[in-house]
């Protein structure tokens, strides 16, 4: 738990094209504690589908994409050393289904306005359509939603952070914060 | 300041008063003891924690490995019983749990013993809600027929809840509520514009029910003159139960335990597990007790004029009932056969949430120590008298902006979306009364022993008709207050937890007005043994719906008064 250490981004890694648009996007080294840069759930050719998926869910913009604060690893994490296993199970199988799925949509050739057009198709099937694939998809970015938001580079940068708040304030306009949440 | 004395220089091992555990009534036991002049041992079975030993106090989410949640295999191996409450363990507060590879317990029908042993006890992570009851709650025995009367009224205890108030610094919103009296409250931290509406709309409905602040023992306002110790003005980071370097809240290592010391009356002895209390026949008094270092296995007696059992409602029981004589072969002062039995806690894993719509623009400022409760609205009287279950429950509950996670876009669209708050959401736990049934007990089984060669505690307690009657009332209840606030996507639940599990034991060592059928008189003195006195939550003779702490505090202070008062008047 020791919080300032700090663990370089280009690590030994199986797959080094996963890891392109992380190099090279900065000489900046985020201190980050855990996750470490092994894998520890899934075998490396998921997680690179786990992260593509990621990072277009939240891509780079003026805000750094998902895997840039290691959403991918944490959900890695989660799932080696937290979740209960019948939960482990579920998902492996539903993100099984929502891999074949993006295989078959050549997910990972396509423009980056038709990976979102095809998410967002899948998202928007109907209550009798949705499959394992769905249901997956939508576990997924409900994940990196909360793992992004809950990454110190995003909570200290990109939201309002407030360790210590002192007096507490029962209705403060929303404008009056920058239109932004609380990040714990 | 704010250091506890840990000074052991007594050589002959004598003291005035024994306090045997230093949790939230063994702490007040020992302040109010040392400041009226005894020389006061401490005996605490856990390690040593002084105020500011709170490792995980600044650490936030990312600076804790797994998003701050316990791996599975280490729940596994250490908490599989402390994990029954599945919010409980996590690494922020892990070092305050009891390890049950450590600590077995065994069980007859399935009880959640969540403690965790350590200077302090259960103080430094408590929920911190203060309730007064009120002679609804004392008079519900004698009234229904149920078990055996509370000895005490209101009236006994009224000046001492206004003492220990003062002292503790409890925040809360007046109301002139009959079944939670007021009390003397610092201002509440208040409710946001969410639930401020949400008690609106309640009140508008159903006026008997009533949505305000949580009364809970954060300093609101700090007072250096009043509120002694190692306190502090509350910071609002609601990471309470990791211990709290500002000393924002009450415990016995902020609050109480430092008062102690600086009498320079108090001797605290950490690592000290206290195996029986010894009864002298002659005397017909106890003489002390037997305590054996958790380390080195050494075998020590400590005796003391006066013994204050504050070892938890479980822990002073198994103490008791390990204390056998040939006047009591059955565990010290139990004549009556009633010690181990009416075991008692509060149920809970009920409730209801949903979506509150409006507000878009109003946000809070801050993390409040505490939601809004619903104190207890049915059997209060005739008119909100029900025909299928004897008490009732209340509600804590609280409404926040969630995350803001819309449907159906992602990549920059949804980039612009999540760093804004998210809607409000609303939701509300119910908290019933559990009934005091003599079938409910723990016992010793001396046939097995644990590391210390203690016997194994084991617990025969279930909940039964009047509280699954209730549960269902309470559910009901929370629905409908929520459909009157216009809430969305209404979704209730029902998960009936296990005795123990609200971690608000009660009874085991009753009060009563007669000795065949209680343990402790009126002044939580045992019957049969006047110079042991029992304060924390094994004194209860029925368990309320309100969160006990209070209780138990206002009656230490009121038993130490009348034990020094026996003693001035050569009657002790």
């Amino acid at each position: 738990m020791n919080r300032r250490q700090i663990l370089k981004y280009a690590v030994t890694l199986t797959g080094t094209a996963l890891l392109a648009p992380i190099i090279g996007c900065s000489e900046k080294v985020l201190p980050i504690t855990e996750p470490s840069d092994a894998l520890l759930f899934f075998k490396p050719e998921e997680f690179k589908v786990l992260t593509q998926l990621m990072d277009v869910i939240l891509p780079k913009t003026d805000t750094p994409s998902a895997s840039e604060v290691k959403v991918n690893y944490v959900l890695d994490q989660l799932l080696a050393n937290v979740f209960d296993l019948e939960y482990r199970q579920s998902f492996t199988d539903k993100f099984s289904q929502l891999s074949q799925y993006l295989t078959q949509n050549n997910f990972d050739t396509l423009s980056g306005s038709a990976q979102e057009k095809l998410l967002t198709s899948l998202e928007s099937l109907p209550e009798a359509q949705r499959n394992n694939a769905y249901w997956s998809y939508l576990d997924i970015k409900q994940q990196t939603v909360t793992y992004y938001l809950s990454s110190e580079e995003i909570a200290e940068n990109h939201l309002n952070y407030l360790p210590v708040p002192g007096e507490y304030k029962p209705c403060v306009s929303v404008e009056e914060l920058g239109n932004k949440a609380w990040a714990i | 300041m704010g250091d506890i004395n840990m000074n052991n220089k007594n050589n002959n091992n004598q003291f005035d008063a024994i306090v045997i555990g230093s949790g939230i009534s063994g702490g007040y036991a020992a302040m109010e003891l040392c400041t009226k002049g005894y020389k006061t041992l401490v005996l605490e079975r856990g390690r040593m924690v002084q105020h500011g030993e709170y490792p995980t106090a600044h650490l936030d989410t990312w600076d804790m490995e797994n998003q701050g949640k316990v791996s599975l295999e280490e729940k596994e191996t250490h908490y599989k019983k402390q994990n029954r409450l599945p919010w409980w363990v996590n690494e922020d507060n892990k070092h305050w749990v009891n390890k049950d590879d450590e600590y077995p317990y065994n069980e007859d029908e399935r009880f959640d013993w969540i403690r965790g042993h350590h200077v302090g006890g259960r103080s430094v992570m408590w929920g911190r809600h203060c309730y007064r009851w009120s002679d609804i709650d004392f008079e519900a025995n004698k009234k229904e027929g149920v078990a055996v009367d509370w000895p005490i009224r209101y009236t006994d205890i009224e000046s001492w809840y206004d003492y220990v108030e003062t002292f503790v610094g409890v925040s809360g919103q007046a109301e002139g509520l009959k079944q939670v009296p007021d009390g003397k409250f610092l201002k509440p931290f208040p409710l946001n514009c969410a639930e401020q509406k949400f008690r609106d709309a309640v009140a508008e409905k159903y006026p008997d029910r009533v949505v305000t602040p949580g009364r809970v023992a954060n300093l609101s306002e700090y007072d250096p003159e009043v509120h002694k110790g190692a306190r502090g003005q509350c910071q609002t980071r609601n990471r309470c139960w990791r211990g709290c370097p500002f000393g924002g809240y009450f415990s016995s290592q902020t609050a109480t335990l430092p008062v102690a010391t600086d009498t320079g009356n108090l001797t605290l002895r950490a690592d000290s597990i206290v195996m029986e209390i010894l009864y002298d026949a002659e005397t017909k008094k106890a003489r002390g007790v037997k305590v054996k270092d958790a380390h080195t296995g050494e075998i020590i007696e400590y005796s003391a004029r006066i013994i204050f059992c504050n070892a938890s409602t479980v822990g002073t029981t198994a103490i008791l009932l390990n204390s056998r004589s040939e006047t009591f072969p059955n565990g010290l002062g139990n004549g009556s056969g009633e010690l181990g039995h009416n075991v008692m806690d509060h149920h809970y894993g009920m409730g209801a949430m949903g979506y509150l719509p409006g507000n878009e623009d109003d946000y809070y400022q801050g993390r409040k120590p505490n939601g809004f409760y619903i104190p207890r609205f049915t059997n209060l009287d005739e008119k909100s008298k029900r025909k299928d279950y004897l008490r009732g429950f209340g509600y804590q509950g609280s409404a926040s902006r969630e995350k803001n996670i819309p449907p159906g876009i992602l990549g920059k669209d949804l980039k612009a979306e999540i760093f804004k708050p998210g809607g409000y959401f609303i939701s509300m736990g119910c908290f019933g009364e559990i009934l005091p049934y003599h079938e409910n007990k723990m016992y010793l089984d001396f046939d097995q022993r644990d590391q210390h060669d203690m016997p194994i505690i084991t617990f025969n307690a279930k909940l039964r008709e009047n509280e699954m009657n209730l549960r269902k009332d309470g559910i009901k209840c929370a629905i409908e207050m929520l459909e009157a606030a216009g809430v969305q996507n209404i979704r209730s639940y029902d998960s009936v937890t296990a005795p123990g599990a609200c971690i608000h034991e009660m009874g085991t060592a009753r009060m009563g007005r007669d000795a065949q059928t209680s343990v402790l008189n009126k002044w939580n003195q045992m019957h049969e043994v006047p110079n042991v006195f029992v304060t924390d939550g094994a004194c209860m003779t029925s368990s309320g719906t309100q969160n006990p702490s209070l209780t138990y505090m206002a009656l230490t202070a009121r038993a130490v008064d009348y034990a020094h008062k026996q003693i001035q008047a050569g009657k002790l």
